[in-house]
């Protein structure tokens, strides 16, 4: 089975089912229209329709602070390599973060692997949710072509007149859907309302900048003594936050 | 042996002694690793030499000099702890009156032998070592800068400022609710407190080593602040602030 | 949980002896706490750290061919390494590596080497100088050419002498100033005046550069003058605030290159046109 379906009444059971294997997390309204991953229980305390989070998810792939290291200083500076873990389900989680998780897998798979990284990940499970809209005006998604989903997920969820269109991409995916017994085959008629909901987003998602996607890494080459970097870097304030709540830098 | 360390303090709400007397779970714990000889809010004082001092207030009066001196003199280190013995804090609000309209104005004419100066910061008398930032100080931080000395290690301030903890901790911008923060120019090292706590960043902990401030104030320029608005936010905690960028 | 294996873990070393270079400068010589060897090449670098400190990248100054016992020389300027010039022999000390792309020695053993090297430059270079001593039959005509500020401040003084007198090495220093009281007797100058006079072939001759930012250039435009012109020629090794020392963290970039794992060892044309590398 790689897709299946699951109606809107049963989110909830499902949310509550991953609640009661582990923990959850998904986007919380944090007021002032903002939002941020935390622990929830149910889908109740969730507001899907976020725009992104203050931080991105990569907050649990690789946490601000961790112990990388244990050793006693009595043992000769024998070091002890751990990894701090925990199962975590990441509910909900929009293109443009998936994208940029899948940054991060690339650095950190990269040989020489980083355990740490690499340990910690596998003990995420993925749960995508498909922007049927902008979330807001300040999205660039369609001119980086993240707006569709591209991969990077246990399971992916795309929204129906009456349910969710879930595409399963993993084992780990496979066998949550199996034991949840919460989700039904697809049928002809789903599989045509995401071919509609797809053909919608085309008129919807337009390169929000006027420039072409493969142009991109020359025009950051050609730009790079450009006075638009000192007008933008007049403005900074030295916060070191654009780095904090970029999806893939650390 | 046990370093030997002392609490003093000068011209303040002695609120900074206070949050350390307040880490009551750690104090104990403390005692062990250390020789407390003097803290006049608990003891009396011995005049001792010291291996680390940590001092609070503002110095305001000759006497307070000579104090000060005196108890640098025989410390192998000298820590400010708090705004006003770190950065004059919320003590140099009274400078825009002469030092003897302040006395005139808090104890009359009546008391003409005060002898009264302006408040200044440990650093404009002696050499400080280190410091511990805030208003009042941060427990936590207290409790790391110590434990960095007691293993003979220089600690380190942050070098960032509290927006970016706040950031971290996924706190709402206040400026979201259209209420302005001095967040971006303050040095962090609180956990952004104030922010947490649904209130905002007044600059208490002094600011980073190279603050942005133009651009800063184009930010509370948009935000409908006039010149004299900024400086009245600047005058809290970082009244000598710096001329506009 | 615990993992049997971290790129981020030190490993214990043993501090067998030290030594002083120069005033600011001492020579390690360390073993790994298990005796087995580092297992690293000319040119690479490790993350030397002490418990509570921090970590910091230092060159290897001494050839794999001289056995599992290792050397660094370094320069007391921070924490770490003040900490560092403390400590006596049979102290622990952490490290992690070896780090980097090597020189490249397939492309040396062509022809006549120019090892050049200007100030600190000489303890990585060092480790190429042993293992062409090591291995002559390998290698061509080696000529090193060492500058410094001062006479005080040439480093491995003991092994410039040994090379100086090897029939094998045609070793020559060069300091900007002089002292008046001072019983140097090497050249003045900066290092391309020393190299304008020096008499080799530069037909398959290659030179590997090592040193301060500010020496690259005006070596390299000798270099070309005097005819070590066109691609694989010219080798240097960059210095870089490495951290992670695999490529991770980016903290060593240069444009698309990380210093640490794609270099510090780089061939000049590599790295020419990128911005801030030389």
């Amino acid at each position: 089975m790689t897709q299946a379906l699951i109606a809107k009444t049963k989110l909830a059971d499902l949310v509550s089912f991953l609640a009661s294997c582990g923990k959850v997390v998904g986007p919380v309204p944090l007021g002032h229209g903002q939002f941020k991953f935390a622990e929830v229980s149910s889908l109740a305390e969730m507001a899907l329709d976020y725009i992104p989070t203050i931080l991105p998810p990569k907050k649990y792939f690789m946490p601000q602070y961790e112990t990388l290291l244990r050793y006693d200083g009595a043992d000769g500076q024998q070091m002890q390599a751990v990894v701090e873990v925990e199962e975590l389900v990441l509910f909900g989680v929009h293109t443009c973060d998936l994208a940029g998780i899948q940054c991060l897998n690339v650095v950190f798979s990269d040989r020489p692997r980083d355990l740490h990284y690499m340990i910690r990940k596998n003990h995420i499970t993925l749960i995508g949710l498909e922007c049927s809209d902008y979330c807001d005006g300040f999205a660039s998604c369609a001119m980086l072509r993240n707006h569709l989903p591209k991969g990077g997920y246990d399971l992916f969820f795309s929204e129906l007149s009456d349910g969710y269109f879930v595409d399963i991409k993993t084992h780990k995916g496979e066998q949550l859907v199996e034991e949840s017994g919460l989700f039904e085959p697809v049928s002809d008629a789903a599989r045509e309302q995401l071919q509609e909901l797809r053909r919608s987003k085309k008129q919807i998602f337009r390169s929000e900048v006027p420039i072409r996607y493969q142009d991109i890494p020359r025009l950051f080459d050609e730009t790079f003594d450009s006075d638009v970097w000192t007008r933008i870097g007049e403005k900074c304030l030295s916060c070191g936050n654009c780095t904090n709540v970029c999806p893939t830098c650390y | 042996m046990k370093p030997k360390v002392g609490f003093f303090d000068f011209t303040g709400c002695e609120g900074c002694q206070l949050t350390v007397l307040n880490l009551e779970r750690e104090l104990l714990d403390l005692v062990e690793l250390m020789e407390i000889v003097e803290f006049r809010e608990i003891s009396s004082d011995q005049g001792e030499a010291l291996d680390i001092a940590f001092v609070e207030g503002s110095i305001c009066s000759s006497a307070e000099i000579r104090r000060l001196k005196a108890i640098r003199a025989r410390s192998r280190q000298l820590f400010a702890l708090g705004a006003c013995a770190d950065t004059t804090g919320i003590n140099a609000l009274c400078t825009d009156r002469t030092s003897e309209q302040l006395v005139g104005e808090v104890y009359g004419t009546a008391v003409g032998h005060l002898r009264y100066r302006h408040p200044r910061p440990l650093e404009a008398f002696v050499k400080v070592d280190g410091r511990v930032p805030g208003c009042p100080i941060d427990g936590r931080e207290f409790l790391a800068i110590l434990q960095s000395l007691l293993i003979d290690r220089m600690p380190e301030l942050p070098t960032y400022a509290v927006c970016a903890e706040c950031k971290l901790l996924e706190l709402p911008c206040t400026f979201e609710r259209g209420v302005v923060c001095l967040g971006p120019l303050t040095r962090a090292g609180c956990d952004a407190h104030c922010i947490a706590e649904g209130d905002r960043c007044r600059g208490c902990r002094g600011q980073v080593d190279a603050p942005r401030s133009g651009p800063y104030y184009r930010i509370l320029e948009e935000h409908g602040l006039s010149e004299e608005d900024i400086l009245n936010e600047l005058r809290i905690f970082n009244l000598s602030g710096e001329k506009r960028g | 949980m615990t993992i049997p294996a971290s790129l981020y873990a030190p490993r214990p070393c043993r501090l067998l002896e030290t030594s002083d270079l120069t005033p600011q400068e001492k020579l390690f010589r360390l073993q790994l706490a298990d005796d087995t060897s580092l297992g690293h090449q000319p040119g690479q670098f490790i993350q030397l750290s002490l418990p509570g400190l921090t970590e910091a990248p230092i060159s290897i100054a001494s050839s794999p061919t001289r056995g599992p016992v290792f050397e660094l020389g370094v320069r007391r300027a921070g924490r770490l390494t003040s900490a560092l010039h403390q400590l006596a022999p049979g102290a622990t000390i952490g490290i992690r590596g070896p780090f980097g792309r090597p020189f490249q020695l397939d492309a040396l053993r062509s022809g006549p080497l120019l090892l050049i090297a200007g100030g600190c430059g000489l303890a990585p270079l060092r480790s190429l100088i042993q293992y062409c001593q090591d291995r002559p039959e390998e290698f061509g005509a080696v000529h090193i050419l060492y500058g410094a500020r001062s006479p005080a401040d040439l480093m491995f003084k003991d092994d410039l002498a040994v090379w100086q007198r090897s029939d094998r090495l045609d070793c020559r220093t060069t300091v900007d100033r002089t002292p008046a009281a001072s019983c140097y007797d090497g050249d003045t100058g900066l290092l391309p005046e020393l190299l304008s006079r020096l008499d080799f072939d530069p037909t398959d001759c290659r030179a590997v550069l090592v040193g301060p930012p500010p020496m690259y250039r005006p070596v390299i435009a000798e270099l070309r003058r005097l005819g070590l012109d066109g691609d694989r020629r010219i080798m240097l090794s960059l210095e870089r605030q490495m951290r992670c020392g695999v490529g991770k963290c980016g903290h060593c970039s240069i444009e698309h290159l990380s210093c640490c794992s794609d270099g510090p060892v780089f061939w000049l044309e590599e790295v020419e046109n990128l911005r801030g590398a030389l």
